[in-house]
């Protein structure tokens, strides 16, 4: 039986013919752009900060010394340019979080659409925002520590649990999203891509 | 909280919509197996982040102070909710199969999705293409195929009246001919000079097909469409059977739609022709071009299908079609339909006609791909039952008489049937025809300025 590889939902353009402005779309937010633009810098920027922390976070689990020594940088400058784009990174998401936030408690026509879900979403987020700022900023964390516990997870042999309760706290809480993901809006990551230049262009 | 407005466009009794609610579930699974776009509205549905880009973009919503219950999301989330409660996943997590859909929710739903013009103008702003106009579409077919819910000017004085008599105002063979003769005579009258309308004539290049209203409500505009291709002296002809290229289909059933249109393909096939050209009639537009490949294997219609803007357009820029825009001298906007603009991708050619035309050419704002629609969509322009008219004149076309008086036009250009039927009641409805504003079609004007 042949096996038949269908794109859902199918596309009528050719390979790269959308591409270019759906690609467009998804780093831009163009089709917001034009018309809120209140809204849009709350989502680009929280978007944008959002990408760049989840980058940052491969450094939790594993280090890159032979990429920093091809590009030149000492293990010193990698920790400076993590704190000075991370840290920025890290409190620009938390304020584009909380506006969204405040804009869907405060205003009218946002608040009368929106479920608990819609709120709650939010909240788990900014939670998970502020214990990763706080970690950055209040506590000298070891990161040696915590990739050890995750390279023994990866090779099934158990190491301890870091203690740090905040860091505990921000642990459990991305475990809490990475659940919940599949089944909230979250999935809009997955689906504008199947939604995007297909229901609209023709 | 308040589901519904005061205004009633449906002839249906609450003990309807009771018997619907029991077998809404059923119908709601069936449904999402069978619809083709029924993956694509789960997906929309889903993914919606209720961001609320869309929202204070609605002119519905904006029209009406932004009352809650025309936020175009408060109504997907009206259909979200119930299509959430009666999916087979979640009647399974439950441990029953029944639906929770009372008869007041299939009242709200079936009132809400008439209160939506399709002009799919929410989509534009959303990222991840959300499709209000879609979800609500298809909620139509749904209630006008499995429960028979729909109004009575689409359904029985539209689609079914279409199907038996050939044009939905019902106009027999011999009504048509003489109507034709009046407009020849007309025009020799008018203008001094003779047009001819060749009718079923077969193997012309062009068939055009006009809305069948256009005959007895714009008739400017079919003389002006003859006088334009007897300028130059194009191969075309009208035909006398089914020959009313509106397909209401599109705005509530997909049964309708794929009989009606088979019906429209069936006649160019019959003639032979090269080219159907489909008259200023937004929705036929949109429909003969998107759908009509759904009904050929592989996608391939015989003939190519185009628009009258378009035809005029290939001729103006041939050099082939000479016109003065000094004999339209009053300033004159243009409102993009939203089926031949949004949904069919014609911003360019009405303008280059009607810059060629007119004097003073202006545009609204805004404009092309984000205007505003006139209010008459989704056959919104032939309802008026109950109290559905105060409906359209004081909501729905609120936005549109806002942004025509905001140009100072003194003529408001459209190239669609049912902008033209809605524009020309808002001008009267808002007192602009008593300061001398009037509705015109584009090849009125494009006739008008034509170079003897």
């Amino acid at each position: 039986m042949a096996i038949h590889w269908i794109l859902y939902p199918s596309s009528q353009t050719q390979i790269g013919g959308n591409s270019g402005r759906t690609l467009f779309e998804i780093l831009s937010f163009r089709s917001i752009f034009q018309g809120e633009k209140k809204l849009w810098t709350a989502a680009w920027l929280f978007h944008l900060t959002l990408a760049i922390i989840l980058l940052g976070h491969v450094r939790v689990f594993t280090d890159f010394p032979q990429l920093w020594l091809m590009l030149g940088l000492t293990e010193k400058n990698v920790d400076w340019l993590a704190l000075v784009v991370g840290g920025s990174a890290g409190i620009i998401s938390l304020v584009m979080l909380s506006v969204l936030l405040a804009r869907r408690l405060t205003i009218p026509e946002v608040k009368s659409i929106s479920d608990i879900a819609d709120f709650l979403l939010p909240a788990l987020l900014l939670a998970i925002v502020i214990t990763g700022d706080s970690m950055r900023f209040l506590t000298a964390l070891q990161l040696e520590e915590i990739r050890r516990y995750f390279a023994g997870l990866a090779t099934f042999s158990y190491n301890v649990v870091p203690q740090n309760p905040i860091f505990l706290t921000h642990f459990f809480l991305v475990q809490l999203l990475m659940i919940y993901m599949p089944f909230s809006k979250i999935m809009h990551f997955v689906g504008l891509l199947l939604n995007l230049r297909t229901v609209h262009g023709w | 909280m308040k589901k519904i407005d005061a205004y009633r466009c449906l002839p249906v009794e609450d003990r309807k919509y009771e018997d619907s609610a029991k077998r809404f579930g059923d119908a709601i699974r069936s449904f999402d197996e069978s619809d083709i776009f029924a993956r694509i509205i789960r997906t929309s549905l889903e993914i919606c982040t209720k961001c609320g880009a869309c929202v204070n973009e609605c002119p519905i919503y904006l029209a009406s102070g932004k009352e809650i219950i025309y936020n175009p999301v408060f109504r997907t989330n009206l259909i979200r909710r119930v299509i959430k409660n009666s999916s087979h996943q979640n009647a399974r997590l439950r441990f029953r199969r029944g639906s929770s859909v009372s008869g007041e929710d299939v009242k709200a739903i079936a009132e809400n999705v008439y209160r939506c013009t399709l002009c799919r103008r929410c989509a534009e702003f959303c990222t991840f293409k959300v499709d209000n106009a879609l979800i609500n579409r298809q909620m139509r077919v749904l209630l006008a195929e499995k429960f028979g819910i729909a109004p009575r000017e689409l359904a029985e004085d539209g689609a079914q009246k279409q199907l038996t008599t050939g044009t939905a105002t019902g106009m027999t063979k011999e009504a048509f001919l003489g109507i034709l003769r009046f407009m020849e005579d007309d025009v020799r009258e008018r203008k001094g000079k003779t047009i001819r309308f060749p009718v079923d004539r077969k193997g012309a290049d062009m068939l055009v097909m006009h809305n069948a209203g256009d005959y007895l409500s714009f008739m400017g505009d079919v003389t002006g469409i003859a006088e334009v291709l007897d300028a130059v002296g194009a191969d075309w002809t009208l035909n006398s059977g089914f020959n009313d290229v509106v397909n209401y289909g599109l705005f509530f059933s997909d049964d309708y739609l794929r009989k009606i249109m088979k019906r429209h393909l069936e006649v160019a096939e019959n003639l032979g022709v090269k080219t159907l050209v489909v008259g200023e009639c937004g929705h036929a537009y949109k429909t003969l071009k998107i759908f009509a490949r759904l009904l050929y294997p592989k996608g391939r219609v015989p003939f190519e299908i185009k628009s009258i803007l378009q035809v005029t357009d290939e001729y103006l820029r041939r050099g082939e079609l000479h016109l003065n825009p000094e004999k339209n001298p009053e300033p004159v906007t243009f409102h993009d339909s939203c089926n031949l603009a949004r949904m069919g991708g014609l911003y360019e050619e009405p303008r280059r006609i009607l810059r060629a035309s007119c004097k003073d050419f202006r545009e609204m704002q805004p404009n092309r791909e984000l205007n505003y629609c006139c209010g008459g969509g989704a056959g919104f322009a032939l309802m008026t039952g109950r109290s559905f008219l105060d409906f359209r004149m004081k909501i729905a076309g609120k936005m549109k008489i806002d942004q025509v008086k905001a140009t100072e036009a003194r003529k408001v250009v459209s190239a669609c049937s049912n902008c033209k039927a809605q524009l020309r009641e808002l001008l009267q409805y808002y007192g602009l025809d008593r300061q001398g504003v009037t509705h015109s079609g584009v090849h009125e004007l494009v006739a008008n300025a034509l170079v003897d």
